[in-house]
């Protein structure tokens, strides 16, 4: 049983989510919960598939895209505090971007290839959104905003960043393993993903901590 | 084969940096954005603040100049006709009599001295003012003046009546009784020419005096020109302007201008 260092950053975040409880609950963020559940137990057992005698963990990696894109559009909807008809144009989004990933999933690449349609899909709305939540946050009309005691901005920050990076390095992820891609002999994936997985849960780990409950605020 | 692999992954790397870099860049310009906004939300509380502040300091002068033009007029005009009053009737407790003419001049006396109280509370009302328009106002305050007989004030209205807001139309008012004031106290002058002009975007006030005339610019750096300096500085607070033109032995115009809104 092998557990890689950067799941560290993902089980702390798992523990502040969970010590942050009432905090998130005042943020609307609570889905991060069950979402960091699916993160924790997808990593795992990617990491450790041959235990399970598995030849590969792309079904692992595909089921969780399938899963967890729901609670990431849930959770950018939170941030995007979006009024009337945002709403409506805002659900119907990502509920075609849901059953593009669902046909990709059964129809198109399949459960067993890694599904890099869905993730370049998956990975521009989490820019999009993540953008659009970060200019929504800076024009609201709040007298004084500090962005750094902003949990929301760490949050979008972080996202918008893991989006751009890994657009490109998951976005080809079957071309680099084909022609062998490394970089101080690892594959691009690895030399690239696990850092930017750290920031990415230590981003939202010091934004939990920053949300207030009503009371504090 | 080693060569394309390498410049592939340089190729990969150099637009993730790029990615990056323009995420960054989005990243600081929201920054840099979100900082002006606050420095300007902070400077436009702090002209707020000023203003409001300056706004009291200049009611709180009014108030103390109303009560000091109360105690004048009492001093001044009723008092001295209900002093008349008091020897016409020490007269008659004297003389033990009761005549007729007498009787009618301390009758006239207190209806005199009534007239004057009455005027007095009427252009002191703020609530009074902003029930009329401020050419009746002024009108109004003229005709005070000219029932005392110390000066003769003639006013002309032109153009078409426009609404000023309550605010605007009370300061207004003041910094045109104020002028009738320092006429009163300091011009010497024996007429006054009133002209109120309704333009496209402003009301123009003309109040001038036939008296001795003084250079402002000296008068407005001394103390004693603290009265100049309030009509300079009301007009200012209401978005308008006020203009002091005079010479020695020349007479005096005061000319204010306030926007309609």
């Amino acid at each position: 049983m092998h557990i890689a260092w950067f799941e560290y950053f993902q089980i702390a975040c798992l523990v502040v989510a969970l010590y942050c409880f009432r905090r998130l609950r005042a943020c609307s963020l609570l889905a991060f919960i069950p979402l960091l559940l699916i993160v924790n137990v997808t990593e795992f057992t990617g990491t450790n598939y041959r235990l399970f005698g598995w030849e590969s963990n792309y079904l692992i990696y595909n089921l969780y895209l399938l899963a967890s894109t729901p609670f990431y559009f849930y959770i950018a909807g939170k941030m995007l505090f979006l009024t009337g008809k945002e709403t409506f144009v805002f659900y119907a989004v990502c509920i075609l971007c849901l059953i593009l990933i669902s046909v990709n999933f059964f129809f198109i690449q399949s459960p067993f290839r890694f599904n890099t349609y869905s993730l370049i899909l998956f990975d521009i709305m989490t820019i999009v959104f993540s953008s659009l939540s970060l200019v929504r946050l800076t024009i609201m009309d709040q007298n004084e905003l500090n962005f750094t005691r902003e949990p929301f901005f760490w949050i979008n920050s972080v996202n918008l960043l893991f989006g751009l990076i890994t657009l490109v390095v998951l976005g080809l992820h079957e071309y680099i393993l084909i022609n062998h891609i490394e970089i101080a002999h690892k594959t691009l994936y690895n030399a690239i993903v696990p850092s930017v997985n750290a920031i990415v849960y230590a981003g939202y780990s010091y934004a939990f901590i920053l949300c207030r409950t009503p009371g504090i605020r | 084969m080693q060569d394309t692999r390498d410049q592939v992954v340089f190729t990969i790397v150099a637009v993730i940096i790029i990615l990056l870099f323009l995420g960054v860049l989005f990243l600081v310009m929201l920054f840099y954005y979100n900082n002006k906004k606050g420095q300007m939300t902070k400077e436009q509380q702090l002209m707020k603040a000023t203003f409001e502040k300056q706004l009291l300091e200049s009611k709180l002068e009014i108030q103390e100049q109303t009560f000091d033009m109360i105690s004048q007029e009492i001093h001044d005009n009723v008092g001295q006709i209900l002093s008349l009053a008091k020897v016409q009737l020490g007269i008659m407790e004297q003389r033990h009599i009761i005549e007729g003419d007498l009787v009618s001049n301390v009758k006239e006396s207190i209806s005199l001295a009534m007239t004057e109280l009455r005027d007095i509370a009427k252009s002191l009302s703020s609530e009074r003012l902003q029930l009329l328009s401020l050419p009746e106002s002024i009108a109004q305050e003229i005709k005070r003046i000219n029932r005392s007989g110390i000066l003769k004030v003639t006013a002309s209205v032109e153009g078409v009546e426009k609404n000023v807001p309550d605010h605007q139309k009370l300061i207004a008012f003041r910094m045109v009784q104020e002028g009738f004031q320092n006429i009163i106290k300091h011009a010497g002058a024996s007429e006054v020419k009133v002209s109120i002009r309704y333009l496209e975007e402003w009301i123009h006030i003309s109040i001038f005096d036939n008296g001795t005339g003084f250079n402002p610019e000296n008068e407005l750096k001394k103390r004693e020109g603290l009265g100049l300096q309030n009509i300079l500085r009301r007009a200012s607070l209401i978005g308008g302007k006020a203009n002091i033109i005079s010479k020695p032995g020349e007479g005096t115009t005061l000319e204010i201008q306030i926007a309609y809104a």
